[in-house]
């Protein structure tokens, strides 16, 4: 997916206006922030498993190289291929020579993230190999020609006249389809592609190393499909996605399902180790795993942003975030929006387009609060503003730096002294006096949508004075 | 070449980020995680029938139907009845023993009703086992294990179990018996470690909770989405 980060603040006001769009964005609360807030409650010890879990994620990261070369010897143990991709066109070229040597002639997918950072539908249909998005919400947004917007619920902005009329479009039927009716075409459509189809291409929520297992968690069923009806399977992974031993998977199991839709347990949770064993009944005949780097080791090599690689991409920050819930995840403009995405998507595609980013939050801390692993993400997203206030952005950023700096230090001069505080203030009073409401002065996006507040005539310490020489008296 | 640069790359990333951390990794020994299995396999022996009141709740909350049949008869019957509500014509089992010993094909041999039995015996080719499990009403399984922490089947694909017969039919009977009921997720994942330990882990398993379903639009949840809509979990004894 090409990023677009540098549209956010035009991206966002447009949402804003979207009467529409704000009303279905408004479920995020009730739906999933609620639930997940009730069923961590009803876990025992949740809070001692987050910091298990973050301290898991800690150790794992520090070994990496250790722990991927651990899966990858077991993967290949049990007859399975394993791709080591540095960029997300490394990986892409990959999967499309696979399909293209195979003679695959189409594809089903499940619900990845990494595949929308690749752009691989694009990659694969160029090649004339149809590749088909399987998870409902998926499969809506590919007809609608959109990208996905939120990590578990990509079609979440849309509303069911909405979904009704675009099948009306593409598929030709009843305009007038309710929910029920539309998952029901949704389900006859696919259920022929999973039939037909010569490769199943899905993500994985974790890498388990001891064992050598992908682990993909989903609700629908579209992840047993496409590792089960298809002759190839290929899962394409992010690397910080492993874990080292099976004895933790319980635990971020729970932690990953309760606070992504705030079920229990979600509906299904597959394993996979390697191809079909020879005494197998049936199952893909060859597996691929993809593991993709694709900007990552850039955030391992920076101590403090390492911690945003410790994400389960449960979603959870986004629903908890007041910026995310009013200005959707389009705004964000490339495939990971919300809190964690505006630290995730300025360092995996840079800075200087989306310098916008780390400023789309109140830093109200709700996000570091909903997170499973306790991700400090307010920490991150103040080092990032501070980064391109700086201008390490690798443009010029200087400017408004320089400006900042001096004004501020001109401000600490007066207000370091009481005398000049008090005579600054009282200035400032009688200027914003005589000012009008809504000030052209100093033009900017702040003052234009503010009212300029009036400063009262007589600042504290004149009243205090007043008040104390009164009572002398 | 890719995987060189590969990790040329993340070591130089991580020498530049080190952190001070400690090592924490302490993994169980092989003796420790087989004495703890065989602890587990014990407690699930001896509590089975603590095991199934905790699963009847959990289950049902998961979405499954639950049923308790105590003989063979009774599950039979409980399947007549299925068969007959969803008007199903065509049936498919795995062949894992606690199906196949129900004998379900001379059972309702008189019936118009067709039960396939999804076996590696080659009888029926690979691609018409696919077929008959893609065409059926009521798929039959049993189960490697259960969880009562979570209202879990587990369903693990290998020469007696296909991977579409629990999947492709829009009904799902899992069938479990007495001793199959772990407590916990982590009971399942120490069990699968010993399996790891001693060569016997299988390629492909799912952890089975309740049906399909989708909260994709609108946040309306919808079941039956790719898998079964309805699923039974029948507990034997």
């Amino acid at each position: 997916m090409k990023p677009q980060t540098e549209l956010f603040k035009q991206k966002s006001v447009e949402t804003l206006h979207d009467v529409k769009i704000q009303e279905n964005l408004s479920g995020l609360y009730s739906g999933f922030h609620e639930e997940r807030i009730k069923v961590s409650s009803e876990t025992e010890n949740w809070e001692s498993m987050r910091e298990k879990g973050r301290k898991i994620k800690a150790h794992t990261l520090d070994n990496l190289d250790k722990y991927l070369e651990q899966l990858e010897k077991n993967i290949i143990d049990s007859g399975g291929n394993v791709f080591y991709a540095n960029s997300a066109s490394d990986a892409s070229d990959y999967v499309t020579n696979l399909a293209k040597e195979r003679g695959v002639k189409s594809v089903v997918k499940s619900k990845s993230m990494i595949s929308e950072e690749m752009s691989l539908n694009h990659h694969l249909e160029i090649q004339g190999i149809e590749s088909v998005e399987t998870d409902l919400g998926e499969y809506i947004v590919q007809l609608a020609d959109e990208p996905p917007y939120h990590i578990i619920a990509p079609a979440i902005h849309k509303s069911s006249e909405e979904v009704s009329k675009l099948f009306n479009e593409k598929l030709g039927t009843d305009p007038d389809y309710g929910i029920q009716d539309l998952t029901e075409v949704a389900r006859k459509q696919l259920r022929q592609k999973f039939i037909h189809a010569d490769m199943g291409i899905t993500g994985g929520n974790f890498m388990v190393a001891d064992t050598g297992t992908l682990v993909i968690v989903t609700n629908e069923g579209n992840g047993r499909m496409c590792t089960s009806m298809p002759r190839i399977h290929v899962a394409i992974v992010g690397m910080e996605k492993v874990i080292p031993s099976v004895s933790d998977l319980g635990l971020f199991l729970r932690l990953l399902i309760r606070s992504a839709t705030g079920q229990w347990m979600s509906s299904y949770v597959t394993t996979v180790s390697g191809p079909k064993r020879s005494t197998d009944i049936d199952g893909p005949e060859e597996f691929h795993l993809v593991i993709v780097d694709n900007g990552r080791s850039k955030m391992i090599a920076d101590p403090k942003l390492r911690e945003a690689l410790y994400c389960l991409r449960c979603g959870a920050c986004l629903n908890a975030c007041p910026v995310y819930r009013k200005v959707g995840g389009h705004s964000y403009g490339w495939v990971y929006p919300g809190p964690i995405g505006s630290i995730v998507s300025p360092m995996l595609t840079g800075l200087s387009d989306g310098k916008d980013l780390p400023f789309a939050s109140t830093l109200c801390g709700s996000c570091k609060e909903a997170c499973p692993v306790n991700i400090d993400i307010p920490r991150m997203l103040l080092h990032l503003r501070n980064q391109v206030s700086e201008g390490n952005t690798s443009e010029n950023g200087l400017i408004g730096s320089r400006f900042e700096r001096g004004l501020s230090s001109i401000a600490s001069a007066f207000l370091s002294s009481p005398k000049w505080a008090s005579k600054l203030i009282s200035v400032a009073g009688f200027i914003s006096d005589k000012l009008p409401d809504k000030f052209s002065v100093f033009p900017s996006a702040w003052t234009r949508t503010k009212e300029a507040p009036h400063l009262p005539k007589k600042n504290f310490i004149e009243m205090w004075n007043e008040q104390n020489n009164a009572n002398d008296l | 070449m890719h995987r060189e640069s590969f990790f040329d790359n993340l070591r130089e990333s991580l020498e530049k980020g080190r952190s001070k951390s400690p090592n924490l990794w302490n993994p169980d020994s092989d003796q420790e995680t087989r004495d703890q299995v065989q602890a587990i396999l014990e407690s699930s022996e001896f509590l089975w029938e603590e095991r199934y009141e905790t699963i009847v709740e959990t289950a049902r909350k998961a979405g499954w139907n639950v049923a308790r049949v105590v003989t063979f008869e009774d599950l039979i019957e409980y399947i007549e009845c299925l068969v007959q509500e969803k008007r199903a014509t065509k049936v498919v089992y795995t062949s894992q023993a606690a199906v196949r010993d129900l004998g379900l094909d001379k059972v309702f041999g008189q019936s118009r009703i067709e039960f396939t039995e999804i076996n590696d015996s080659g009888n029926i080719s690979p691609a018409n086992l696919r077929t008959k499990s893609i065409e059926a009403d009521i798929g039959i399984t049993g189960v490697e294990f259960a969880i009562a922490e979570t209202g879990t089947c587990v369903l693990t694909a290998g020469n007696d179990t296909g991977r579409l017969v629990g999947l492709a039919p829009p009904v799902h009977v899992a069938i479990v018996s007495k001793g199959q009921v772990l407590e916990s997720l982590d009971d399942l994942f120490a069990i699968r470690k010993s399996q790891k330990i001693d060569g016997k882990f299988p390629a492909y398993s799912n952890l089975i909770s309740g049906p399909s379903r989708s909260a994709d639009i609108e946040y309306t949840l919808v079941t039956g989405v790719h898998g079964p809509g309805e699923v039974h979990m029948i507990l034997v004894g």
